[in-house]
């Protein structure tokens, strides 16, 4: 026999609700790649309108974990599935937000149509929708194996968005007229790096969900090293937090 | 540092065997919560430790239970001994029908002040009211009564009784004390006051405690035993287990699942 009924069908709800979010956060993702890569301006609209229905689903979702919390005193696996939703919503919020900056970055590039192929911005642009759509299925099929594996493929990433800072580079010094439209690529790049990251971080929360277990920070470390042209301040120590030192309290 | 050796305790109540080979070791100067269902055993559990049970006809209890390294249950141990080292505290406040003073003093009285050397001896009537505030003051009670004593227990509010309680099985200078669900006839300011007062006595003693309570369980406790139709399901540090229960059926109970 189950009891707190109502309390199992605020749960359920909750879960409806994140797959919703992380679902239509995944879509605006794709809508946007497709719009810059395919020039189809007119989806333009479609990418705003997602990031206001995904910014309206983060409010109501936040509200209704802090219901459960003051009101159900979530214990255990409802507790991480809580806390888990609460972090993600504000990934899902960020990946909205890169989408709808990718698309706004559009109409600079419309004059310079052939650089977005050129520099392989469609090939980040293809890895990093599947990142958003494994992190999302992951999330919705609680599957830490699948969301574990997302960290390798951001490293893929990284190392793409460093080719293409060096390629972009390259073609603005051979031609001035490129450099704004070149700039404007490389913020594309940048977004879609961050909303790789982003995904990687719902993994992350995903594991803890289903596993109660804090990912090694060695384990979600990247090969952080940016570009190589560029001064990146170095990062500070991979290991200054994480979930060792939570527990050597 | 184990203070309470549990070696597979059986309890039969006639046909019901409420304490099914029960074996765990409970830390010293630490907070032990026991939680579970209605009817699991909590109770017989608790009144194993101090050999309460010895007063319920037809109640058998096998097997080891060994207090500071002496097998508590052995032939020769005397239960009056043993619960002037162990105190408990039950669920409704039950002064007896005595002023606030007597109380607290009546243990004392009756067995004497344990001395340096660990003897008996009977209390002078200044020893006694010393022994009186500093039970008094320990139990966080002194300031609300100091200044009448004389008056009767059931005086008191239901906090401030249970507090009484507890004083009176300070008294005795116990090592460890039992509580059976402390806090469920009281209310929640009530309730947190007894609370802070568990934390600040496991400094001296050793505490284990009964609470249907799971929240309870979660601030107070270092370590909860769960148990399930006289089974010991799981034990473990309370935090880990009110996040990660390694157990399907302690996940179910603690979530409220169950029942
Ligand atoms: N004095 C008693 N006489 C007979 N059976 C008892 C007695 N006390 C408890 N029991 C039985 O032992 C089992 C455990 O009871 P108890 O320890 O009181 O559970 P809890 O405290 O977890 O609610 C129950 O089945 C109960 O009926
Ligand atoms: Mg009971």
């Amino acid at each position: 026999m189950t009891s707190r009924i109502i309390f199992q069908n605020e749960l359920e709800t909750l879960n409806q609700d994140v797959s919703t979010m992380a679902t239509l956060a995944r879509e605006s993702v794709g809508k946007a790649v497709q719009c810059i890569v395919n020039h189809e301006p007119e989806l333009r609209e479609e990418v705003e309108r997602l990031d206001k229905e995904i910014y309206r689903l983060e409010q109501l979702i936040e509200k209704r974990c802090l219901d459960i919390i003051g009101l159900q005193t979530p214990v255990a696996g409802d507790l991480r599935t809580i806390s888990t939703c609460l972090k993600i919503i504000t990934d899902l919020d960020r990946i909205g937000r890169y989408a709808s900056d990718i698309v706004e970055v559009y109409d600079c590039l419309a004059s310079s149509n052939g650089l977005v192929r050129q520099v392989n911005i469609p090939n980040m642009a293809e890895l990093v929708t599947s990142m958003v759509e494994d992190a999302v299925k992951a999330f919705i099929e609680r599957d830490p194996e699948a969301a574990r594996e997302l960290f390798e493929r951001d490293d893929e990433i990284d190392r793409l968005y460093d080719t293409n800072f060096r390629a972009v580079l390259t073609y603005m010094m051979e031609n001035p007229h490129l450099i704004s439209s070149g700039i404007h690529l490389i913020l594309i790049a940048r977004y879609l790096e961050r909303i790789a990251d982003h995904s990687c971080n719902i993994g992350e929360r995903v594991v803890y969900m289903v596993t109660a277990e804090r990912m090694n920070p060695k384990e979600r470390k990247k090969d952080h090293k940016l570009n190589t042209m560029c001064e990146v301040p170095k990062e500070p120590d991979g290991d200054s937090y994480s979930a060792h030192e939570l527990e050597e309290k | 540092m184990p203070i309470i050796e549990i070696k597979d305790l059986n309890v039969h109540f006639g046909e019901n065997h409420a304490l099914k080979n029960v074996t765990m070791s409970l830390d010293k100067n630490q907070i032990t919560a026991i939680i579970g269902p209605s009817g699991c055993g909590k109770s017989t559990y608790i009144r194993c430790i101090n050999r309460m049970n010895d007063l319920i006809p037809g109640c058998k209890v096998e097997g080891e239970i060994v207090v500071d390294g002496s097998n508590i249950y052995a032939k020769d141990v005397d239960p009056v001994d043993i619960r002037k080292k162990i105190g408990m505290v039950f669920q409704k406040p039950n002064p007896f029908p005595k002023s606030i003073f007597e109380n607290v003093a009546y243990a004392p009285k009756i067995h004497g002040l344990v001395q340096k050397d660990g003897k008996s001896k009977k209390a002078t009537k200044n020893e006694l009211e010393e022994t009186v505030e500093w039970s008094l003051r320990r139990a966080a009670l002194w300031e609300e009564v100091k200044d009448r004593l004389g008056k009767s227990a059931y005086t008191l509010s239901g906090g401030q009784q249970q507090r009484l309680c507890i004083a009176r099985a300070l008294a005795i200078k116990p090592e460890i004390i039992l509580f059976d669900e402390p806090c469920s006839a009281l209310d929640p300011i009530a309730t947190a006051k007894i609370e802070d007062l568990l934390i600040d006595l496991k400094k001296d003693y050793t505490v284990v405690i009964v609470t249907h309570n799971m929240q309870q369980a979660a601030r107070v406790s270092d370590k909860t035993a769960y148990f399930y139709i006289g089974e010991l399901i799981e034990y473990g540090i309370t935090e880990q287990i009110f996040e990660k229960p390694t157990k399907e059926l302690t996940e179910k109970y603690i979530t409220g699942r169950m029942g």
